[in-house]
């Protein structure tokens, strides 16, 4: 399952995105599939509107509890330049489920120096 | 004095941390239980926030979001209503009282959200660490857009004494503290003190962060 985190304005809109991929991740889960989220990372350091990194960076807590439960779940930051076949590629691999769990892969997301959310 | 909102003052962590604050700050203590001594209020209830903010006379120097509800459960398991219950209370009414305040800030105003460890990812919190990872997220946000007239913060505790781990078995408690490199759990005071700080000018050069106070736990194996 891939979950792509959408473009929020308030609360409520980030609180119906955040319902949908609790729903759409129980599912998941129940049925063993691995989940990814896919993340903004402008979001994830609170450079963008406060409801954008409050959706963010709790669907990454979220990731990690999942992960946490034993299920595939991990989660790709993608920066604002990020190149759309590089970001299917590792949307892939995690979806691929190998050997990894509650990770964060970093695409294009210009994070170095910033805070390793 | 300017005035401090905490929120979830009744008891536990929220009412160590106003009374912490109470020898700096004209302490306003919010909660649901009525036997706050301050406002009996709901801050899921957009006109108990304003409620909340009306009852200040003057500025606001210090907002701690404390208030927080737990309901754990797998997430195979948990239920639509056990989420949202608690993504309301420790997320949503944290972010919308603090946007409402906004306007009421003093310069050199704080902002203090309790996060959790749980952020990190905890078994049988999906509800939970999310709402505490949403924190985070707006306390970043938040610190941009409000800089440089207002900081905003986080601490994120790990086990807290409190009447929920004074029920706990005996056992259970003590495997959890043994995964504690400290040794112990945490006072709620001590938490107390690591929100007065970082809501003090000492942290005046602190923004956007988020105060692990886990006592080492999050380290550990």
């Amino acid at each position: 399952m891939i979950f792509t985190a959408p473009p929020v304005q308030d609360w409520a809109e980030a609180e119906a995105a955040l319902t949908a991929a609790f729903q759409r991740a129980q599912e998941s889960a129940r049925n063993e599939e691995p989940i990814v989220f896919v993340l903004s990372q402008p979001d994830l350091l609170g450079q963008g509107s406060a409801p954008g990194a409050i959706l963010a960076n709790a669907l990454l807590s979220g990731m990690r509890t999942l992960a946490a439960e034993g299920h595939k779940a991990n989660a790709v930051a993608v920066g604002a330049d990020a190149d759309p076949e590089d970001l299917q590629h590792w949307i892939a691999q995690l979806e691929a489920g190998r050997g990894v769990a509650g990770e964060l892969v970093r695409v294009h997301a210009a994070h170095v120096g910033k805070i390793q959310v | 004095m300017s005035v401090a909102i905490v929120t979830g003052a009744a008891r536990g962590i929220g009412a160590a941390i106003a009374d912490r604050l109470a020898a700096d700050h004209d302490v306003l203590r919010v909660d649901l239980d009525p036997s706050v001594d301050g406002i009996v209020a709901d801050v899921t209830d957009a006109s108990d926030r304003q409620r909340i903010l009306d009852a200040v006379d003057g500025e606001i120097g210090v907002l701690v979001n404390n208030a927080g509800i737990t309901k754990d459960a797998r997430i195979v398991k948990m239920t639509e209503e056990q989420f949202l219950a608690v993504i309301r209370v420790n997320l949503g009414a944290a972010y919308e009282l603090t946007s409402a305040a906004i306007p009421r800030f003093a310069d050199g105003a704080s902002v203090v959200s309790l996060a959790s460890r749980a952020y990190l990812g905890n078994f049988g919190q999906f509800n939970y660490s999310a709402s505490k990872g949403g924190l985070v997220g707006m306390t970043r946000a938040l610190a941009l857009q409000l800089a440089p007239k207002v900081r905003v913060n986080a601490v994120a505790p790990s086990l807290t004494a409190s009447e929920m781990t004074r029920a706990m078995p005996e056992k259970v408690l003590e495997k959890m503290i043994a995964s504690i490199p400290l040794g112990r759990q945490a006072e709620p005071e001590e938490i107390a003190e690591t929100i007065a700080a970082l809501a003090s000018p000492a942290m005046a050069y602190v923004t956007g962060q988020v105060v692990v106070a886990c006592g080492g736990r999050s380290l550990a194996p």
